[in-house]
Formats: C-alpha cells, structure tokens, sequence
C-alpha cells in the first residue's frame, strides 16, 4: 500500500503530521538562517530497560553510528562521517525517557540526513565486533562520569528516592550490565522499540512544507510499522510513606547536601504551579534560597533542578558547602522556606519574577531551529509535544493559590536528603 | 557566504564600537560586548601597584564576579530581582584581555538590560560583604579544581607549555587559593578605575531588534562610561619549549585525562597559521572525522573522546593541543596509539582528499554555526575584540580555500614537532 502522510493540527506554528506506518512528524517552517534541524525522538529511554539490561540504551545509542544497510564504510558513506563532512553538527543523547539522533545541516543537504535517520530505524547492521570495540568506549565514558562527586551522590539519592521505579537506575546502566551486554540482546531491543510507530520526527527550518512532505514519504513511507505492540512500561513506583536518607564519603575537595522531593509526571496539571514554586524557591539569583543559603554564605553554590518527565518525577536542590556539619542548615532553610510559601503563599512580585523567569527561559531555549528542535524532543519524551506551548499558558496564568497549593507535593514524605562528605 | 556584507560595524564618536549582526530571532536580543582588561589587563594593572599577593587572574575573575553585588544605586538584592523579574540573564568574566559580558533578554526589556550594563560598569561598590562571600565561592570551586583529573591536566600542561605572565599559563589551585584571600576591596576599586574605559568598548548585538535602534540604545547607554588612559597590556610571546612531562595522581578517580601539545610562538596572522589549523582539524576536529576519533575511538576502541585544537589568536601566540580521556588500564595503550597517530600525521602528511573534504566542512560549519543569536552575537564579537573586522572572516575562509597539501605538510613538521609535544596526564594513575 502507498504511504500517506495525513495532516493532524497546526498548533503553536508547528504542523503535526501521521505517517501511514505510525510515524508522528512534526514540522515548523523558519528560513532565519539557511539551515534545517532533523531530530528524530524513539520513545524509549532508561526507564524502558529490565533488570540485568541496563544501559542497554545507551548502548544501542552508540551503536547506531555504526554501520546500516545504506550508509557504511564499505560504500564510502559511514554514519559518523557522512553529515559531518557536510559541515553539520550531529550526536545522539540517551536519557530516562527517550534517545534521540540528531543533526542540523545546511538546507541543502536535508534529505540526506532524512535518508540517513530512515535507513538507520531498521537497517542498522551492528554486530559483535562493533559491540567489543564500543565498549571501552562506554566504559570510559562511564568512567569519566564516576569522577564527578555531584553525579555520585545525584545517583546514590536517586537510588533511594525511587525504590522499583527505573528512574532508580542512571542511564549509563549499572557496571556489571554494561560489561556483560551482548549483541544478541541489544539486537533484541532494537527490534522492541526501533519502529516508526514508535518515533517522532522533528523537522524545523528552511524547508517548504512541500518538500518535507516529499521527502518524509520518500524515505520513512516504506518502513513497516512494528507488528507488535510496544511494550509498555508499567510499573508504579509507591507511594513514599517517611523522609529517606543517604550518607556518603568521598575526597572531592567539598562536601554537598542534596534534597529531592518527588513529584508529578510533567502533564500532570499541577506541574505548572510546581515550576513556579521551584523558580521562587530557588531559580535565579533573586530566589528566596539563593538569598539564604548563598548570599548569606552558607554554600558558594546552590541549584534548583525538575527535569519534565513522563512519570512522577522529582525537584531536587543542590548545595555546595565547605563543612558537612551545614548540611542541617541547608536542609532546614529548605523545608522552612516551602513551610512558609504553605502558609502564607507569594507575593505577586515574586510570582511575576518567576513567570518572566520560565517564558524567557523557554524563548532562549527555542532561539534557533536547532535549540527549538531539541526542546520539542524533551516534550514529546514527557509524553505530549506540546508541552513546553502549553506551560507557557499555564505559567501566565498561575496564581499565589496555585502555588501555595503546589507545597502539598513537598513535605517531608516526599523527601530523600543526601550528603556526600568531603574526605580530603 | 558574505560575512563582512552581513555584518555592519559602526563605531561611535566617543569610540565605543558596535558590530550588528541581522538575525531573524524571535522574541530574542542576545548581546556581547566587552571592554580592555582580562587576566592581561589585570596582570598590567598590578605592575603598576605597590607588591601585591593577587594574582592577575584571581583580580580578574574577582573583578567580573562582583560587577553584579551591587552598585551605588541599587544593592545586590536589588539589581538581582529587576535582573530576575526582566528574565534576563547577564554575566561577567575575564577573558585573557577582556572583560566580557554576555546577555539575552525579550526585546520589551532590552532597555532595563542595558541600564543595569551601565550601571554596573560604571558604579559597582565591591562591599567588603559580598566580597567575602565571593572568596568563599571561589575557594570552593578551586577546591572542586583542585581534585579535578580535566582540570589538573590541562593547567599543569599549560604551566609547561607558556611563560609566567602567558595569557595561558594558569596557577595552581593551591596558588590560586592563597592568591583570593590576599584580593581586597580597595584592588578591586583601584582596578575597575584603571579598567573601563568607553573607548575600548565593543557591542556585538543579533536577534530581535534593528540596527537603528541597536545604534540608538548602545549610544544612550555607553557614551558617558568613563575614559581613563587605557592599561599597557603586555602579549608575552610563547615559543616552542623542549619535551616534558608530568603525571599529576588524583585520589579515587576513575579516569585518566590527558592533555598534550606544544606552543606554536605564532599568531593567527601569521602565514602558516591557517595551514597548521587545517592540520589540527585533520588530526582531531570535534566530532568522528578527525583522524584520532576514527582510529583511536573508532577502531581501538580506547577512548570516548578525543580532539585536537591550534588557539592563537591576533595577539597571543597560542598552542597546538590535544586532549583524550583513558581508562586507567588503557591508558598506555591509547597515549601509545595518540603519539603514534600524531607522528605518522606529521611523517607521512595529509592526503589531497582529506585536505579537500576538510576544507568543505570548514566551509559548511561556519555556515551552520550561524543558526542562532547567540551564536551571531559571539562570533562578531570574538572578532572584534581580537582586533579583525568582519571581512576577516571572509579573508580567513578564502585562505582557508586555497590551502595545498605542500601548505599543510610544512605546517604541521614545523609546528607539531614530536621532540617538542608536552604530556600532561591526571587522574586515576599510580602514585
């Protein structure tokens, strides 16, 4: 049967387009500069992956810039190499939700980065061989990771926020699963999750919706969708019932404490309220604890992180100190802080700050083609491309009750603390 | 592409210069912009004081970090929230002869933006407060460095490679350390009055917004900043230096970093400049096409990553580099395998292809590069600032275009000696 591309909605200047094969595209026309950002999104990430395969991932990631059917070494179009010599930018990166592949080329050389993303979906041809050289290279790249004690210590507490939730388990996987990963098990994921039906294609920039059409067709029309359904990952993680708690001891030079409070998926409607609360609690420099903790001298560092995920997800803050004994501290004016905006809610100065604070965030964020490709990819891993659009809304309209109601999510239930002591 | 006829440059009649890229952004201005000063400038400003503990680079970065702790009209409190409650983001830091500043914001509060720019340039109070709490954060991040494999190696080569008073040559942490309790307040005052100066300074602006108004704005904000007789930066030359290497352990890391290279002694002016960058490119330009990456990430499969880099620019003669990640058991094997690549590059030389294919992804690059304001803003200002004018960039490309293999072989055997190639690993290695 001949593929089709069937227009669903324009929404937000994007068009989104259905592919006959289950294929989401997403498309915006911008000619600012003569360039075109491709960003394909698979719908698997860490969370995907079982006990005993983790990392897998991550691993297929790297192995997808090895050979496949159309574009290898032997004919002199290898995958690592063929964009790159046309000047573009190119990588992949894997994260809990989702792995991307993605390039920004010149608007001339579009189509072969389209035919390079198709034929590689279901013609990758990696094999042992490919896996052993690879592996030292994700091993060092494990290794570099370990060095950094923040990465230690976000791990270690993640581990203990999350008790059977894979988000537990960092995307570069565990050791001993890396090391004992083989091609036959990865082959088996690729054929799992490596289906259009499974994608979504973002195309941003200098290309007419003509030709995008043409080419999407062209290239991604004659793949057959997964004859099975992808599998879901189910499981809940439970409800946490007290506050959780770990320690470590490491020679990094200075001791950190970090708090994590768990929290909503990012299309939960109070997701809005809780970036708000995040920001006047801890995003710029104006923030009630950057104030407190920072500018009075108790930590020389301190930062707000709520990645948008497509499961219950976690706001976490970090603090570099030079005595572990302010740990206490930290912690206290964390939760004193929340108590107060629970009791008494924000002022509207502090409301407005943090919603200029989020729209410019966003605008930065989708300055250029390349930046606003990427942005939609984290939207459609959190599970609904329009995301980002719709916070935007969202976060205009929140109100003080909003986000003294969005404290109920950060109580001393919901939290895990972690301290790495410095050594040294 | 025509850069220079894109670019428009116009300079002020109290001197101040700005660059105006047009960029098709939306709902975006992103501006750089910078006066004399840096770590050079720093350096020059305290051969003029009385014996100080400070070093140049610690004054610097002390200097930049402190332009947003409050000025005589506003505290620091203050000038953070109308920064916050205007979603723009603004920061300082020392480059090796700059000052620079880097800012974006929504087009509605470009001129509250530029308001606090000036404010702060020309009225900053360094309170002995802020400026303690500052100390703080710097030996804490020093501290972070100072167990840091990336960071170690890369300072230690550099302390090989570049003489004292170097725009490269960096301290020791534990230097650097003692060098922040000894900056005080009165330093700090005494150098920002020797520093800005309007006539030194250049604004790179691109995105949502006119050159008309860009001229406008840069004009009403920046003509009445102070003009002090400008410092007498010193450019110490680097030439090349005889091999040596160091091994710097670092305890309960798990990777060896590795830096490694030698000091050109010329400037990106100079003749083989270009020819030694396609060199480089060849060897190690970031991505997977670089000879290093495709052998010994790709076939070896002993590294992540690993690049190489030539840095002069108009007035500091720069380094030919290389820098790879090991693990510890596959250190020797991969520092065996960089050396040897290195050395048949230089024996052996570049192919007629590889010279072409290079010189087309150069070209394709610099093009694709271009895709925001930010990155608009940054290169025009980066020229700038290094003392080029937009048609540089269009010069450099044509240069660049017309390199021959004989060009580059002759480069590389002169600059990429391997008798000279300094090695600095850091890291997981045996005391």
């Amino acid at each position: 049967m001949k593929a089709s591309l069937k227009k669903v909605r324009s929404i937000y200047g994007v068009t989104e387009y259905m592919l006959s094969n289950g294929l989401r595209v997403l498309y915006k026309r911008d000619a600012s500069a003569p360039v075109v950002a491709v960003c394909i999104t698979y719908h698997v990430g860490s969370r995907n992956e079982t006990p005993g395969c983790t990392g897998s991932t991550h691993i297929l990631e790297h192995l997808l810039f090895k050979d496949s059917k159309k574009f290898n070494t032997k004919n002199g179009k290898s995958i690592t190499g063929y964009l790159e010599w046309m000047g573009a930018q190119v990588n992949a990166t894997t994260w809990l939700d989702r792995t991307n592949y993605f390039e920004l080329v010149a608007a001339a050389d579009v189509e072969k980065a389209l035919a390079l993303e198709a034929d590689r979906m279901r013609g990758s041809l990696f094999n042992d061989a490919d896996l052993a050289s690879e592996m030292t290279v994700v091993r060092n790249e494990y290794e570099q990771g370990r060095n950094s004690p923040y990465r230690l210590l976000h791990e270690m507490l993640l581990a203990e926020a999350y008790k059977v939730h894979p988000y537990r388990i960092p995307t570069i996987g565990n050791k001993e699963d890396i090391e004992s990963s083989t091609a036959k098990k990865l082959r088996e994921f690729y054929d799992t999750f490596y289906w259009p039906n499974n994608a979504t294609l973002t195309v941003f920039g200098d290309i007419s919706p003509r030709d995008l059409e043409r080419l999407v067709i062209k290239y991604f029309g004659s793949i057959k969708k997964s004859p099975h359904a992808i599998p879901a990952m189910t499981v809940v993680e439970p409800l946490q019932e007290k506050a959780r708690q770990v320690e470590m001891s490491y020679p990094a030079g200075v001791s950190i404490a970090m708090s994590m409070y768990r929290i909503v998926e990012a299309t939960h409607p109070d997701f809005a309220a809780l970036s708000v609360l995040a920001i006047i609690l801890a995003g710029g420099r104006s923030s009630v604890l950057q104030r407190a903790i920072v500018d009075s001298g108790i930590a020389s560092d301190f930062e707000v992180e709520m990645p948008p995920l497509h499961d219950a997800g976690w706001l976490g803050f970090t603090a570099t100190i030079d005595d572990v004994k302010k740990t206490t501290k930290v912690f206290a004016l964390i939760q004193k802080s929340i108590n107060y905006i629970a009791a008494h809610g924000v002022s509207k100065v502090e409301l407005k700050r943090a919603q200029e604070f989020i729209l410019t965030t966003s605008a930065k964020a989708r300055d250029g083609v390349f930046g606003d490709a990427l942005a939609v990819s984290e939207c459609i891993a959190a599970g609904d491309w329009t995301f980002d659009y719709k916070l935007e809304k969202m976060v205009a309209s929140i109100t003080s009750t909003d986000v003294k109601r969005a404290t109920h999510y950060l109580t001393k239930q919901t939290n895990s603390l972690g301290v790495l002591k410095n050594s040294l | 592409m025509n850069y220079s006829k894109k670019v428009k440059l116009h300079t002020f009649e109290w001197k101040g210069t700005l660059v105006y890229t047009p960029f098709a952004s939306h709902d975006m201005v992103s501006l750089v912009g910078s006066v004399s000063g840096g770590r050079l400038g720093a350096q020059a400003f305290l051969h003029t004081q009385p014996k100080s503990h400070v070093a140049g680079d610690v004054l610097a970065e002390a200097h930049a970090a402190m332009l947003l702790e409050g000025t005589k009209k506003h505290s620091k409190k203050e000038l953070q929230i109308t920064l916050d409650a205007i979603g723009a983001s603004l920061s300082f830091m020392a480059s090796a002869d700059r000052l620079v500043f880097h800012a974006s914001v929504r087009p509605q509060h470009l001129n509250a933006l530029l308001n606090i720019i000036r404010e702060v340039l020309t009225e900053p109070t360094f309170a002995e407060k802020e400026l303690s709490v500052l100390k703080k954060r710097m030996q804490s991040d020093l501290s972070l460095e100072a167990v840091d494999p990336k960071a170690q190696s890369r300072i230690h080569l550099s302390r090989i490679l570049f003489p004292v008073g170097h725009a490269s040559r960096e301290d020791l942490s534990q230097e650097s350390m003692k060098s922040v309790v000894a900056c005080t307040r009165k330093t700090l005052q005494d150098y920002h009055k020797a520093t800005i100066a309007r006539s030194s300074l250049f604004v790179s602006i691109a995105g949502d917004i006119s050159e008309r108004e860009s001229q406008k704005l840069i004009d009403t904000y920046f003509k009445k900043l102070p003009n002090p007789t400008a410092l007498t930066i010193e450019y110490v030359s680097a030439p090349p230096v005889a091999h040596r290497k160091v091994r710097t352990h670092v305890r309960e890391k798990t990777s060896v970093e590795y830096s490694l290279g030698s000091a050109i002694g010329i400037m990106d002016s100079h003749p083989d400049y270009a020819a030694l960058m396609l060199g480089m490119q060849i060897l190690g330009v970031p991505g997977f096409t670089g000879r290093l990456m495709s052998i010994v990430r790709e076939q070896e499969g002993l590294t992540y990553g690993i690049y190489a880099s030539v840095n002069s620019s108009a007035r500091i003669e720069g380094a030919a580099l290389i820098k790879a990640s090991f693990a510890p058991q596959l250190f020797e094997k991969g520092r065996a395998s960089t050396l040897h690549e290195i050395k048949r590059l230089v024996e052996k030389g570049v192919t007629a292809t590889e010279v072409r294919k290079h010189i087309a992804m150069y070209e394709s690059r610099s093009l694709v590069a271009l895709s925001n304001s930010s990155a608009c803003a940054g290169l025009a200002h980066r020229l700038i600032s290094e003392g080029h004018i937009p048609q540089y960039f269009d010069d450099f490309l044509k240069k660049y275009r017309a390199l021959t293999v004989k060009d580059v072989n002759k480069a590389l055997k002169k600059y990429l000696n391997s008798s000279n190639l300094s090695e600095s690993a850091a890291g997981a290695l045996s005391k």
